[in-house]
């Protein structure tokens, strides 16, 4: 054994050999395997029946939808499509943050479900190629709808649009636009976007903030300076909590990340050191931190996107702006039947009921909900004005206006 | 000398012959028994891991392969995700030859890829035989000057390079999130990214395949760093500090130098790799760009058993894990996720091939 030891070694038949002899039988199994399966992997079911599917589903939205009565119409008339629609979104983070990549992800899926579409999602992809490599994947799998569910989507989504590489499928991304602004990114039939109108529902949470602080100091924990909505969600808390309580003081912190727990946790448990007992937090993964801190002291917590009551053990969820998106995308599917996507933004906001706040804990005494309730009809019929700023900048003179800073 | 000529002119034949096919096959996988332990031992305990979430193994492991190997799209982006592992194994081979440490390969990656923006913008619309080398070098300098501290501590007061290396990766994630939140942000959008580099400083396609030339710089760095470890002196005096650092002593080689070579050669690879990911795939940085492949290359490395040209093939399999494993996802509904259990569950199972070969030996020598 050992001269043949030294045998193999002398002619060179080494792990490099051995292994590329494994990974050519592996390869030539898979393609095997693929051209043997291939038609199971990508069959796309058509049949007749969908047209009515979508019919009988699109009916049912006269409630929420102004253009039903043209959709139904137009769709019944003449099965624009003819099929089941498929419909996909790509998100950065992981879906079960009770945020934003989650409510992403569930809110296609319901409105894919109430239309008889096929859905698929890809999450976890951070930035840079991954979520450019799934785009490209469900596009050339033949996807109508691919939702770039980030702002940090859209460069390359753009390109992939301009360059004509998205072939019959058609992209919506998120936009910063508000009602007012130029909405530059639509493409018709091609790019859509949708945006969020955040100020109305986050200037109640600031309101209920200055209403339940015992200590007259109310912190803000936002995982990134540069996110766009968090910084309007910020300014119009932080004119809410003038508003409601004209004594407090407000901290503000920016964690640094999206997806940190662990600093959200530790940042968090430094403002409540300091005497806050109200934290806003705003922030995708790096959320359950803030709330974990929250949790630790027992001091409230106000959350954005999504309702994590279901993990709230203590009961110290005071509410949360809660962002729908099925609203913007629902529409975007309506636009898709009736030939006009990509000719306007969608807005998210509390007029069309997409973005709101989650019914208050109920430790809320039932005069400060009263109150509550009448700031965000004011907000509502117009009567409240808030200040929306476009970048940091403008949140910090925001702030220094309102002597925080 | 003269038994190896012999034993070629032989040939395989008559060694198969001499010897039997079985015992020669025996005698070809030993010495990669720990690679292969790790990885059909990874790839069988997933299995289980499978079985107890409710998916079919078979099912996955197909649908992975099929995707990555049987779809023009799986090839390509597969042979696109070879390349950053590829380019940064090799760069890490450079150091582990010689025995140091290079776990910066992350920062130096980022590194890279900010001075490859830079470059690819700051200097205009050259023409693209212009931009693309000056893009390529850029990136060079960049991961070299993300090494050189460490590999100057490392080489003058033998301050370990493991920490620095490490530590580097973070600055690097830092320094990226604040240039491009603050001096390099694009003014024309709303979330913060760097300036798209002009379309002349993009490496081209491979000819009629939608495969950009990222990757032929892999293969041929891989065939350069091969020949250059057989071959060159420089080669073999990394290999003799790497085998036995007291015998290189004894042997008179300049051992401060030698380290800081190695380390420096190790960043600027890493860096290079950053300047073809941007370059050939992603145009622009995003502030939370953060390039695993530093980190998933190093055990490649050593799965590879510090052999140059077996990356060629490591990097392939494991880009197809990589990218079979994406695309399963979307078709199978199993966390993507699941692929960086395969590769853990390979580690510690390499590893642990690896500690067993290790006693053993020692027992035998004790014997």
């Amino acid at each position: 054994m050992q001269s043949l030891r030294s045998q193999r070694k002398k002619i060179g038949v080494s792990t490099t050999v051995a292994v590329a002899a494994i990974i050519v039988i592996a390869i030539v199994a898979g393609v095997a395997g693929y051209f043997s399966g291939a038609g199971q992997v990508t069959t796309t079911t058509v049949t007749e029946h969908r047209t009515t599917t979508v019919t009988q589903t699109l009916a049912a939205q006269t409630v929420t939808v102004t253009q039903t009565a043209t959709v139904t119409q137009t769709v019944a008339g003449e099965g624009v499509l003819g099929r089941k629609l498929k419909v996909a979104i790509i998100v950065p983070g992981r879906a079960n943050d009770y945020g934003w990549n989650q409510e992403g992800v569930e809110s296609l899926r319901k409105v894919a479900a109430k239309f008889g579409a096929e859905f698929s999602f890809s999450e976890g992809l951070g930035y840079g190629e991954p979520p450019l490599r799934a785009l490209e994947d469900y596009i050339r799998k033949g996807y109508d709808l691919v939702v770039g569910h980030a702002g940090g989507y859209r460069e390359f989504c753009l390109e992939l649009v301009r360059t004509g590489r998205i072939g019959q499928s058609k992209v919506l991304i998120v936009s910063e636009a508000q009602e007012g602004m130029e909405e530059r990114d639509v493409v018709p039939g091609k790019l859509g976007t949708y945006s969020f109108v955040v100020t109305a529902a986050s200037y109640p949470a600031g309101y209920l903030a200055g209403l339940m602080t015992k200590s007259n100091i109310v912190g803000i924990v936002q995982s990134v300076e540069t996110d766009i909505n968090w910084i309007r969600q910020s300014a119009a808390f932080a004119q809410g909590l003038k508003a409601a309580n004209p004594k407090a003081k407000l901290l503000f912190t920016v964690v640094g990340s999206y997806e940190d727990p662990a600093k959200g946790k530790e940042f968090t448990a430094a403002q409540i050191g300091l005497g806050a007992d109200v934290i806003f937090g705003q922030g995708d993964g790096t959320s359950f931190g803030i709330m974990d801190a929250c949790r630790d002291a027992g001091v409230w917590f106000i959350d954005v996107i999504g309702d994590k009551r279901a993990i709230d053990e203590k009961g110290i969820l005071l509410t949360s702006v809660l962002w729908d998106f099925s609203v913007a995308y629902e529409q975007a599917l309506i636009d898709i039947y009736n030939g006009e996507f990509g000719k306007h933004n969608y807005y998210m906001s509390h007029a069309n009921r997409a973005i709101y706040l989650l019914t208050l804990n109920p430790k809320v005494p039932a005069d400060v909900a009263t109150k509550v309730s009448e700031i965000s009809q004011k907000i509502q019929a117009g009567e409240i004005k808030v200040k929306v700023p476009n970048n940091i900048e403008d949140l910090h003179a925001i702030f220094r206006e309102l002597g925080y800073e | 000398m003269k038994n190896k000529k012999d034993l070629v002119e032989l040939g395989i034949e008559k060694l198969v012959g001499k010897f039997g096919l079985t015992n020669l096959l025996v005698s070809s996988i030993k010495p990669a028994l720990s690679t292969i332990i790790g990885i059909v031992g990874g790839m069988a305990a997933g299995s289980i891991v499978l079985l107890f979430t409710g998916f079919d193994p078979v099912y996955v492991y197909y649908t992975i392969f099929a995707q990555a190997w049987g779809t023009s799209f799986g090839i390509s982006k597969m042979s696109i995700t070879m390349m950053p592992l590829l380019i940064i194994g090799v760069g890490l081979l450079f150091c582990f030859k010689a025995g140091t440490w290079n776990i910066g390969a992350q920062g130096q990656m980022i590194l890279g890829a900010l001075f490859a923006n830079i470059a690819g913008y700051g200097l205009g619309p050259l023409p693209a035989p212009i931009l693309i080398p000056i893009v390529l070098i850029a990136s060079v300098v960049g991961g070299i000057l993300w090494i050189l501290p460490a590999a100057v501590m490392k080489a003058k007061w033998g301050i370990n390079e493991v920490v620095t290396t490490m530590l580097f990766n973070f600055l690097a994630i830092f320094l990226l999130m604040y240039l491009v939140k603050s001096p390099l942000r694009y003014p024309q959008e709303y979330h913060p990214i760097t300036q798209p580099i002009y379309h002349s400083a993009q490496l081209p396609m491979l000819p009629g395949i939608p495969i950009h030339t990222g990757l032929l710089i892999g293969l041929v760095l891989s065939i350069f760093t091969y020949i250059f470890f057989a071959k060159t002196t420089l080669g073999f005096q990394f290999r003799i500090i790497g085998s036995n650092i007291k015998a290189a002593r004894y042997c008179g080689l300049h051992i401060p130098y030698l380290i800081f070579y190695s380390l420096t050669i190790s960043g600027a690879i890493c860096g290079l790799a950053g300047g073809v990911q941007l370059s050939g795939t992603m145009r622009f940085l995003d502030p939370d760009w953060v390039p695993w492949y530093g980190f998933q290359a190093v055990p490649l490395v050593f799965l590879a058993r510090l052999n140059a040209l077996a990356l060629i093939p490591f990097s392939f399999f494991f880009a197809s894990l990589l990218i079979g494993g994406d695309l399963m996802h979307r078709v199978v509904g199993l966390p993507v996720f699941f692929v960086d259990v395969i590769f853990g569950l390979m580690l510690i199972l390499f590893a642990a091939a690896e500690s067993i070969r290790y006693l053993r030996l020692k027992k035998r020598k004790e014997r």
